[in-house]
């Protein structure tokens, strides 16, 4: 009993950070039918930026936010400069190639910089365990799906009550038609793409006290909030976080059922079945349209 | 000569690098010719353990410091060729390539992981390069199936002796004989299983459980929960930093907190990450700058401060058993130079049989035999203990009353 | 004639890769003026308002709005200009309620915080009774008339100088085609200047007051309206077309 309270705390944490970037994955997505592949490292800047403004003196939230505040704008530089001139064409692939180049020379740079250690991020909710039935978890785990659902819901309600959210759907429906209102599908784009990297930063930053801070951690991460993205339907931002969750929690239960080594294996080929299973995802919306 | 050449070009990973080195071969006669007064190093300057590769060259750099002050080597100033393989063992291939036949060093000094060491051995064999590796630990990186290893030398730990040590150790650590055994899912952690069952079972010793976590993980709870149900108290571990971070997290989270005996996977970096969760976690080594030291580690720990404005102390060199193994090996390498009296690989390879020095880490008395190519020996292994952001030889800490 | 035209197209191209769509479109509207373009399918006509409305870019020629030059203008700097499109096919947000794409029609001057839209959009409603009783209702599931109501409707709330209208007529019953034309003329009738592309010429031929023949990418001739409809060169390629349908 106590462990399978542990591993379904410790899969809810960990599906909260998958849930963040697949969120950042699925909005970008939307509006650009393309996304950028460093999105893990974006994730990275978070945490290390953080770290490193924490070093030269400057209180946390300050870090934090500058730290955030650099992610956004490298989310809208990346979207200007390495995906939007190489996604003119329906089918362009172009922009994926840009954005894992630039993602390399990210984490390169980063590294011959800052070092590949895991630098520490203190945070005081990471003092105490909360003790449950023999299972622990810190405050600030359980922060993180906190923060995931909450974005979510903020998110909903911007693109439900605000004209610049409607303008995002309507992008994301259809651009010609969104220009056609007088919407710069363009600048919209770049919106959401920045605010894609700031939400993405957002994760790194509060998940940098449970897992540290490097520079290297954002591969893996990124590589499966996408295939969860993917899995759940992308442009279906409410099923994309619930997913997240669920394989975040699944992740752990094969962890304590099977083993670790099984975890990926096992966890990739339920992937792949259910994509068989739903080859457009499994919350992909319905196209509401009548001719 | 044409089938050596054809031969070389097999091995190389890439068109680009065949072509450079068409270029060296017929810019330089390959028979009897004297290499050049450079040490050749492939480290990983970036990638997951790029600190590592760090450490070991402030160990290179402040001997070389040392020895250049000092006139150099037969009249010439002892140079370092450093290339990066990103932790690959492919661009380590080429690397060597490359300090072999385009710089013609006489010497490589090798890096952190194994499986880059590996794959040196048939290009230093077919160059005739000698090679002294420092902290890659794997057996087979000195024992080579059945060939004979001409070249390969190290000054670290050998995998093969490593696991006994541990067992050992750990079993010391719980009285009722509840060792586990946790490991890391990679080519070094996959490597060691074998060394650590089999020291295990010649300690007679029936391990109560076996776990393995992937890098980048990031919690270890469903492995520490089986291994409480299972009554572990002590466990032998084969990790790195960051993951170590997370077993202790884990630890924390359940309240579990089993005896942690590591290989030389991790350093001083846990402690600043893990905070006081890494108080009481054994870390095995060879050498701590940590503590009083004698006149001689002093002085290096000094230069290594004075030349490297980020080490203000031995909290920031993240493993001191690297960098003590690299300063050692430097030196033995150049007086081993002088002994050989001229820059012939093959002369400075059989001097390496006789070269004495009084090291940070042992007296080489001398380095190396033709029957054994590692130079420290299981009775040089220590155990060290990690107490409030030090790692102190467990001997020094408070932990030495424990058991 | 002293004024001079609203609109005005010269010698316009488009390709779609090595494809070429429209090779030589040419055409003006003066204000107030209701202009058809009529054509068989395929004969470019919609590529031509297309990029017209900056949602193509033109690969050769001039696009003038107002005397000034805005060929290769996006689509939202278009509609910020005053040229509002109700595409082929409706492109309706099917995902939004019929409010929310009427507001989206009136995004521009929402930005701008324009306070007449709620006033505007009460005269819309008034002139598709059908959207009021569908406000709430998603785009998407509206009828194919009630559709072609919220485009139009939605094209208007942009407050345009010009209204490009393309394919009024697509997938849609004659009964409803016989409320939405006099609408566009009514529209007219109030001083907004209309282009209309229609593939149904004697629809066309109807409302409009000027009306232009494209072929095969190129405008072929143009004169008044009610002269083409016993144009033989019409009466044979078009609207004998149309009686057969």
């Amino acid at each position: 009993m106590g462990a399978s309270i542990q591993y379904f705390l410790s899969g809810l944490s960990i599906g909260g950070v998958y849930a963040l970037l697949a969120l950042g994955f699925s909005m970008m997505w939307s509006v650009a039918r393309a996304a950028n592949f460093n999105h893990g490292d974006i994730f990275m800047v978070g945490g290390m930026g953080t770290v490193v403004f924490l070093g030269l003196g400057l209180p946390v939230w300050v870090s934090a936010v500058l730290a955030i505040l650099i992610a956004t704008i490298a989310g809208a530089l990346i979207e200007r400069f390495l995906i939007r001139p190489f996604n003119r064409e329906p089918n362009s692939v172009g922009w994926m190639l840009t954005t894992v180049a630039i993602g390399v020379m990210i984490v390169g740079a980063s590294t011959a910089l800052l070092g590949s250690a895991a630098r520490p991020l203190p945070s005081p909710l990471m003092d105490e365990p909360l003790r449950i039935g023999g299972a622990g978890i810190f405050p600030q785990e359980l922060l993180l799906p906190a923060v995931a659902v909450l974005t979510t819901l903020a998110l909903y309600l911007f693109q439900s009550r605000t004209h610049l959210g409607r303008a995002i759907r309507a992008v994301a429906a259809n651009r010609t038609a969104a220009e056609l209102m007088g919407i710069d599908a363009d600048r919209v784009t770049l919106y959401v793409f920045a605010v894609a990297g700031g939400l993405g930063a957002l994760a790194g930053f509060l998940v940098a006290p449970v897992i540290q801070a490097s520079t290297t951690i954002g591969l893996a991460f990124g590589l499966k909030a996408f295939m969860v993205a993917i899995i759940a339907g992308i442009t279906n931002p409410a099923g994309v976080v619930i997913v997240a969750l669920v394989f975040g929690v699944v992740e752990r239960f094969i962890e304590g059922y099977f083993s670790t080594s099984a975890r990926d294996a096992v966890g990739f080929s339920i992937m792949i079945l259910v994509l068989l299973a739903f080859p457009q995802g499994i919350f992909a919306r319905k196209e509401v349209a009548k001719v | 000569m044409r089938t050596g050449f054809l031969r070389k070009l097999a091995l190389r990973g890439s068109l680009a690098s065949a072509v450079l080195a068409a270029i060296s071969v017929t810019a330089i006669p390959a028979a009897a010719q004297q290499a050049q007064p450079c040490i050749g190093a492939s480290w990983e300057l970036t990638g997951a353990l790029a600190h590592l590769g760090r450490q070991i060259r402030y160990g290179v750099e402040t001997a070389l410091a040392e020895i250049n002050g000092a006139g150099g080597v037969l009249g010439q100033q002892l140079r370092l060729r450093v290339y990066d393989d990103g932790g690959e063992p492919p661009r380590a291939v080429d690397n060597a390539m490359r300090i072999g036949e385009q710089d013609n060093c006489i010497v490589m000094i090798g890096g952190a992981r194994t499986p880059s060491a590996i794959a040196l051995r048939q290009p230093l064999h077919d160059m005739g390069l000698p090679w002294i590796g420092v902290v890659s630990a794997g057996v087979r990186v000195l024992d080579h199936e059945g060939r004979a290893n001409k070249w390969m030398f190290r000054v670290g730990l050998n995998d093969g002796l490593v696991a006994p040590f541990l067992i050992d150790n750990a079993l010391k650590l719980s009285p009722a004989r509840k060792v586990a055994f946790m490991h890391e899912a990679s080519a070094w952690g996959q490597g060691a299983a074998p060394f650590v069952q089999n020291a295990a079972k010649n300690a007679n010793l029936t391990l109560v459980g076996t776990e393995t976590f992937n890098v980048g993980d990031t919690d270890m709870t469903a492995q520490l929960i089986r291994l409480r149900t299972a009554g572990a108290e002590s466990i032998v571990y084969y990790g790195l930093d960051a993951e170590t971070d997370a077993l202790l997290r884990s630890m924390e989270r359940l309240n579990y907190r089993p005896t942690i005996v590591s290989a030389l996977g991790i350093g001083a970096q846990l402690s600043s990450t893990a905070g006081p969760l890494a108080n009481g976690v054994r870390v095995m080594g060879t050498f701590s700058f940590w503590g009083k030291l004698d006149p001689n580690a002093q002085r290096v720990l000094n230069t290594i401060m004075a030349n490297n404005r980020e080490v203000t102390g031995p909290k920031d060199l993240l493993l001191h058993s690297g960098t003590a193994s690299a300063y050692d090996v430097t030196n033995i390498i150049a007086r081993a130079i002088t002994l050989a009296g001229s820059f012939d690989r093959t002369k400075l390879r059989d001097a390496l049989y006789k070269v004495q020095f009084r090291g940070l880490i042992t007296d080489y008395n001398p380095a190396f035999s033709p029957q054994n190519h590692d130079a420290l020996r299981a009775e040089m292994y220590r155990m060290f203990v990690f107490h409030d952001g030090m790692v102190i030889p467990v001997e020094d800490s408070p932990y030495a009353a424990k058991k | 004639m002293t004024t001079s035209p609203l609109l005005s197209i010269e010698g316009l191209q488009v390709r779609y890769g090595a494809i070429e769509a429209v090779t030589d479109a040419t055409l003006s509207v003066m204000p107030g003026e209701f202009v058809g373009v009529i054509g068989s399918n395929g004969a470019g006509k919609s590529s031509t308002m297309r990029a017209i409305a900056g949602v193509l870019r033109p690969a050769g020629g001039k696009v003038r709005f107002d005397g000034a030059d805005v060929t290769g203008r996006r689509g939202h700097a278009m509609v910020h200009l005053g040229v509002a499109m109700v595409p082929e096919g409706r492109m309706i947000f099917g995902d939004q309620t019929v409010r929310e794409n009427l507001l989206l029609g009136a995004y521009s001057r929402v930005m701008r915080n324009d306070q007449s839209v709620g006033q505007d959009m009460d005269e819309v409603l008034e002139l598709f009774p059908r959207l009021r009783e569908r406000i709430g209702q998603l785009g998407g599931s509206l009828s194919g008339g009630e559709q072609q109501m919220l485009a139009i409707a939605r094209g208007l709330l942009s407050k345009p100088r010009l209204l490009i209208v393309d394919e009024l007529s697509l997938g849609l019953a004659p009964k409803i085609l016989d409320m939405l034309f006099p609408i566009l003329a009514g529209l007219n009738a109030r001083g907004l200047s209309i282009l209309l592309v229609e593939q149904m010429a004697s629809y066309a031929l109807q409302v409009t007051s000027r009306t232009y023949v494209m072929e095969n990418g190129r405008t072929m001739f143009s004169g008044p309206s009610r002269e083409l409809a016993h144009d033989d060169r019409v009466l044979d390629a078009y609207l004998g077309r149309h009686r057969s349908d």
